[in-house]
């Protein structure tokens, strides 16, 4: 049986800086959503009681902060371009992913990485730079405006809703929902039919 | 249990100022480094350490000079904007008799409730890192006592007693009575000469911050549906949806192929 041929696909930068980002994501969301409402202040035991949980996301909003340009900068040429043929595959129901069978008709492959990724991109780095602002100012709230600071409230909130909902889906269709996905941000490489099937326009 | 307020009249407070150190004497607070400003007033603001305090006005007119003389503490508000922002589970809580009780042991010190309070009454302590506030002697109220402004005030205008008993009495009175009906009711009201509620830096119509309404009440539960709602989305994605995705782009790959 002829083994199939596997293609590199993230460097060693990408998913460091990936990995950097995506466990200081989990535990600032874990400790952040201790505090985003009574009912979910259960998960401040994770950490040992409320005032690790927050000493945590203080420590990981630096590690996050300092990390964002590295990951904006290590990710923009396959992810942060958007183009005609992005278009049509989010037009024909995300590639497929939305099943509409008078609307597939004439997709056309994805590229590298298809139209919902990159949204996805967008979504991390413009929610990740909400969160960085407003959190800074609540960090350090003394001395402002009161009403600024209310609304740096609401705007980490909306950067919360936002990136964390997009994130569930990135969990499911990086594992369930895509099999053969997963190897591409741990060794970095995936297998040739994987990458016809799910990247067509990609010239590997 | 009957809701117990306190309240103010106005005209009989002659600035001794026996309260505030009633108050510190009771909290075990100590006292604050402050310098000569011009005025008997003293210290110029709340603080985390000096929790009530008398605030003086000046104001003429018509030939007269008027000195006015207001406590200042926590109002103990009904809709309390800082129990609505707190996000941990029992460091800010309404007690049935109205006091909004302030427990420093749960404080985590995000200082959501100094930015949300519309009177601005709550303030930081940086050396224990905690909110500090007026409690209204919860551990004296609880075991029938009187707060220790109230027991301490030697004219008779601090008056510590059943909300409605006060309110009632407050009406035979004349004059303007504040704090009924603002926020819901509050706990500390005052009994002002005339409907003036500026001349004793008292907010004429104190709300809870919009943004804070809008943070908390809209906000937050389209978070929490959103999300719980994501991850059910995806468990039924992935049984319902996902075999007619298989079939519909391993159909097209066959014809192109």
């Amino acid at each position: 049986m002829m083994a199939v041929r596997m293609i590199s696909r993230t460097s060693v930068a990408q998913r460091l800086i990936h990995w950097i980002h995506g466990v200081s994501f989990v535990i600032l969301g874990l400790t952040g959503l201790a505090l985003f409402h009574k009912s979910l202040f259960g998960l401040t035991s994770i950490f040992g009681g409320v005032d690790s949980a927050r000493y945590l996301h203080r420590v990981f909003a630096w590690i996050f902060t300092f990390n964002m340009p590295l990951f904006i900068a290590v990710w923009f040429k396959d992810c942060g371009i958007i183009d005609a043929l992005d278009r049509k595959w989010v037009a024909c129901g995300m590639g497929g992913y939305i099943p509409i069978k008078g609307l597939y008709a004439g997709c056309p492959p994805a590229g590298k990485f298809n139209a919902g990724q990159k949204m996805f991109y967008w979504t991390a780095v413009l929610g990740g730079i909400l969160f960085i602002i407003s959190g800074f100012i609540m960090m350090n709230p003394l001395g402002l405006v009161k009403r600024t600071v209310r609304v740096a409230y609401i705007l980490h909130d909306l950067a919360t809703i936002c990136t964390i909902t997009f994130f569930f889906a990135h969990l499911y269709l990086g594992t369930l929902g895509a099999p053969g996905s997963l190897r591409a941000i741990f060794q970095g490489n995936v297998d040739e039919d994987w990458a016809k099937h799910h990247h067509g326009r990609w010239q590997i | 249990m009957a809701e117990k307020s306190c309240l103010v009249d106005v005209e009989k407070c002659m600035a001794c100022r026996g309260c505030q150190v009633a108050c510190k004497q009771w909290n075990q607070l100590p006292a604050e480094k402050t310098i000569f400003t011009g005025t008997y007033e003293n210290p110029p603001d709340l603080s985390a350490n000096t929790i009530t305090k008398i605030m003086f006005h000046e104001v003429s007119g018509g030939g007269k000079l008027k000195w006015l003389f207001r406590k200042a503490q926590c109002f103990h508000c009904t809709d309390a904007g800082c129990v609505k922002a707190c996000p941990v589970p029992g460091a800010l809580t309404k007690m049935e008799d109205g006091t909004v009780y302030l427990d420093q042991k749960k404080c985590t010190g995000c200082k959501y409730c100094i930015i949300s309070c519309p009177f601005e009454i709550p303030r930081w302590d940086p050396v224990k890192g905690k909110a500090s506030k007026c409690n209204f002697c919860y551990d004296r109220t609880s075991n029938g006592l009187t707060p220790a402004c109230a027991k301490s005030c030697p004219t008779g205008a601090i008056k510590y007693g059943d909300r409605n008993e006060l309110i009632a009495y407050a009406k035979t009175r004349g004059g303007y009575l504040y704090g009924e009906k603002e926020l819901g009711g509050l706990h500390w009201m005052y009994l002002l000469p005339v409907a003036d509620p500026d001349l004793y830096f008292l907010p004429k119509e104190p709300r809870l911050p919009k943004s804070l309404v809008v943070w908390k009440d809209v906000l937050k539960p389209i978070g929490l549906i959103l999300g719980g709602g994501s991850i059910l989305a995806w468990l039924g994605y992935h049984f319902l949806l996902m075999p007619q995705k298989e079939k519909l782009t391993k159909e097209a790959e066959k014809h192109s192929s």
